[in-house]
């Protein structure tokens, strides 16, 4: 469904991407791991067109997407849930639900509602909570409505970029349940977490990204048992070490 | 005191406030979606007074008609001025665009007075030039005009802002511009439409006071100063305070003058405005500065 093919992607001087291929099909959950600056968010935003590539192609569904703009990708069923959320912080949670379908054209007001319904159904605070602003919202709270604003978009795939980021336990079980739940309805997935463990158990495969580079690439089972992931990512407390890394780092570049 | 003096006065800074307030809000609009002061928006007021003066002195249209005219005069403006001074440098830091709004402004200003003299001109009123008699208040009934349309012209983008996917569109651009493309919003239509809607709120600023004003070329400069000020007294980037800020200015300054000093009446809003910059930066009005990110 999704193919890329050794994209290169530059930040002015920086390569951040040094030729990824990966590929996503029709159905999946496909988690995309790595540490913090493996090129993972890059990734993403070079397939929604936000980044263009300097190599390489993309496909969708056979169509060459390669340097197409961001609006006209979201048109024809890409949607992203990006990193750090992004909701729109003035506008109340129906607005920003809202707004999550504006790549469907030609679309009825009762399907609209429909699909409402369903997000609502998901995420029963949403609709709680709908006449709330964005910038009212606890962190737990702005995640769901991220991810209900993707699926408003009813997309062929969705770019989930780190969904569990910054929320408490119980909260990333429920964001995981509502992946897997999204994807048994028919949305294919592509996953990018820090959690790999938690990723790899709902995925079908994974893709292991070092330094702008596939270092390994497998299905999901595979990597679960594999001890290169056991010893660096998959560790009992791999991610919350990772996480005390990222703090560090954050603060020495602060 | 007298009571009907000062009713008057209300009435007359409520009417010039309210153009304060149109140009303030398209400085606020543009400023949101673009995150540049458009220094040329008080010529944005400039151009369509002159446009109306020549359509109904020269061409002796009707109201109505230069009404209609100068409004899709501008709104055609606003598209042009866009691809002029903002496009072109929009993926360049602000500073490039604010020297380019300052550019195009000083040309607009040197053009009206190539094409229409230097001398002032003065616009046919569409209302009658006699004070109406409100109980023993005398009020301009231009000042009555001016208030009316303004309401009318901000019941009209309420609507648009509250209840149409447009609106949300446009507020959801001048948010978060990349996660807008994300989402599939056309990013550059909708700066568009904000040029053009400022631009007619220009027009209908420079139409409204023009009969109790001259028309010259630096009449926009005047009244663009004075709508900065307003939407920095009322909390910069904020549309509500961009309103209120403008009423406030207009009701002080006829207050003053007529009390403390008609010599300089034009001072009196860089008083305020020194005043809030140090008693109160986030404005009069301000909103928490989460509210309007
Ligand atoms: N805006 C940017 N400008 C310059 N370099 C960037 C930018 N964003 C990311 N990078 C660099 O690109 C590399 C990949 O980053 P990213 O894709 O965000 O990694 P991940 O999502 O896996 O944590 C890192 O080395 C990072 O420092
Ligand atoms: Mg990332």
């Amino acid at each position: 469904m999704l193919e890329i093919k050794g994209i290169e992607t530059w930040y002015g001087a920086i390569q951040a991407l040094k030729g990824i291929s990966l590929d996503v099909k029709q159905g999946e959950i496909v988690a995309l791991l790595g540490a913090n600056g493996a090129g993972k968010s890059t990734t993403i935003m070079t397939v929604t067109g936000m980044l263009k590539p300097a190599k390489g192609r993309i496909e969708f569904l056979g169509q060459d997407i390669t340097g197409m703009e961001a609006e006209e990708i979201a048109e024809i069923g890409i949607a992203c849930v990006p990193e750090g959320r992004r909701i729109f912080p003035g506008l109340t949670v129906l607005d920003n639900l809202m707004l999550g379908a504006t790549p469907r054209k030609r679309v009825s007001k009762e399907e609209i509602q429909k699909d409402l319904k369903r997000i609502f159904g998901i995420f029963p605070q949403l609709e709680e909570f709908k006449g709330r602003l964005g910038w009212q919202l606890s962190g737990g709270q702005l995640q769901m409505l991220a991810i209900g604003r993707g699926l408003m978009a009813n997309s062929k795939i969705l770019l989930l970029d780190e969904p569990s980021l910054g929320l408490a336990p119980v909260v990333v079980q429920e964001v995981f349940r509502v992946i897997q739940e999204i994807n048994k309805a028919g949305t294919t997935i592509l996953l990018v977490e820090q959690n790999a463990r938690m990723a790899l158990l709902i995925a079908n495969r994974g893709f292991v990204l070092e330094t702008g580079r596939v270092m390994l690439a497998d299905t999901a089972a595979n990597l679960l048992a594999n001890e290169e992931m056991k010893q660096h990512y998959l560790g009992a407390h791999a991610h919350i070490k990772e996480a005390r890394q990222r703090r560090r780092d954050e603060k020495a570049g602060a | 005191m007298d009571w009907s003096t000062n009713l008057q006065m209300v009435v007359a800074g409520l009417a010039m406030g309210s153009i304060y307030a149109l140009v303030a809000l398209g400085f606020v609009l543009i400023f949101n979606a673009v995150n540049v002061v458009n220094f040329a928006q008080g010529e944005f007021a400039m151009v369509p007074a002159f446009v109306a003066v020549w359509l109904m002195s020269y061409l002796n249209l009707s109201f109505a008609m230069t009404c209609v005219i100068t409004v899709v005069f501008m709104g055609i403006f606003g598209i042009v001025f866009e691809r002029i001074a903002y496009y072109p440098l929009r993926n360049r830091s602000f500073l490039p665009v604010i020297i380019s709004t300052i550019g195009v402004g000083i040309f607009l200003k040197n053009g009206a007075q190539l094409i229409f003299g230097a001398e002032p001109l003065s616009m046919p009123r569409p209302t009658s030039p006699e004070a109406l008699n409100f109980f023993g208040v005398f009020v301009d009934p231009q000042y009555i005009v001016i208030i009316l349309c303004t309401l009318a012209l901000l019941g009209f983008q309420y609507f648009f802002f509250e209840k149409t996917m447009l609106g949300k569109k446009m507020l959801a651009t001048a948010q978060d511009k990349q996660m807008a493309r994300l989402l599939g919003i056309r990013v550059a239509t909708m700066i568009a439409v904000t040029f053009v809607y400022s631009s007619i709120l220009g027009a209908a600023a420079g139409i409204l006071v023009g009969p109790i004003f001259f028309v010259t070329k630096d009449m926009g400069a005047m009244i663009g100063v004075k709508a900065f000020c307003s939407s920095i007294v009322g909390g910069f980037g904020s549309i509500p305070g961009a309103i209120l800020g403008g009423l406030f200015l207009g009701v002080i300054e006829v207050f003053a003058a007529y009390y403390v000093s008609s010599a300089y009446r034009d001072a009196f809003a860089f008083i305020i405005l020194i005043l809030v910059l140090l008693l109160r930066p986030q404005g009069i009005f301000g909103e928490k500065i989460a509210e309007k990110a």
